[in-house]
């Protein structure tokens, strides 16, 4: 699975992209996040206050229910500061 | 409709000039051009009782999706007006202070269709397209700006708005296009 990570987020993981080896099991982002967050203190640090981690699959806002699959393109960031 | 993103400095002025010669020669019947164009603006902001200057500011962006949004908002547009051509031109990467940051334009027989739809479009684009503002100061410090309640709230309130005849809309929309 392709993950992408914006802003400070790819600040603190110090990569803005990276792919995960994922299994059947990993079927919703609730799931690939509690995955993300035992790969290291910095991931730890990202995911820690869900408020501020937003979600986008295939290039469109979504929530943590959302449904994935291995194809899928997925990206963290903190909330939106545009224009 | 046409959405940029722009990784260097653009002139809002040719950019705006080349959308109403793009679209108003096949276009003649079009009364109204509106605009928008947001400028880097050099803030300062109070650390701990001290005046710290900004020395630049960066906008990172995920370019993929900050199209389909910015695409979104157009079609939004569309469904509340009677819009005959309409741009979304955003600058990205480093941005020095007092460049163009952003230019939206937009095509339409009557006026207060192309101004509100500017405002609308110009609303969203701040609060929804993936976009993330860091100020760097004179001191080497950076900082991720934090979403403003003022822009958001902007941005709600045109949820209340009525979407008057969004068929007519749709219909008018379409016999431009062809």
């Amino acid at each position: 699975m392709k993950i992408l990570y914006f802003a400070w987020f790819g600040e603190k993981i110090g990569k803005r992209q990276e792919e995960i080896e994922t299994n059947s099991s990993i079927d919703n982002v609730d799931k690939l996040i509690e995955l993300l967050r035992k790969k290291g203190t910095q991931y730890e640090e990202v995911f820690a206050e869900a408020s501020l981690v937003k979600v986008a699959v295939n290039k469109r806002i979504a929530d943590r229910q959302k449904k994935l699959a291995p194809q899928d393109e997925v990206a963290f960031f903190p909330p939106i500061t545009g224009g | 409709m046409d959405v940029l993103l722009h990784e260097t400095a653009f002139c809002p002025y040719d950019a705006l000039r080349q959308f109403a010669e793009r679209h108003n020669a096949k276009k003649a019947h079009c009364g109204a051009l509106a605009s928008f164009c947001g400028i880097a603006k050099r803030t300062r902001t109070m650390e701990r009782g001290k005046n710290i200057e900004l020395q630049s500011l960066l906008l990172d962006c995920y370019p993929a999706m900050a199209k389909i949004c910015m695409r979104d908002i157009i079609e939004e547009a569309q469904e509340r007006w009677q819009l005959d051509a309409t741009t979304i031109q955003h600058r990205i990467g480093a941005i020095p202070f007092g460049e163009t940051i952003v230019l939206v334009a937009v095509l339409s027989e009557r006026r207060n269709h192309a101004f509100e739809a500017c405002r609308y479009i110009t609303d969203m684009v701040k609060v929804r397209p993936p976009l993330w503002k860091c100020e760097h100061d004179t001191e080497g410090k950076k900082r991720w700006l934090t979403t403003t309640e003022q822009d958001l709230r902007r941005a709600e309130k045109w949820s209340e708005t009525k979407i008057i005849d969004p068929q007519q809309n749709a219909r008018k929309n379409t016999q431009r296009r062809e």
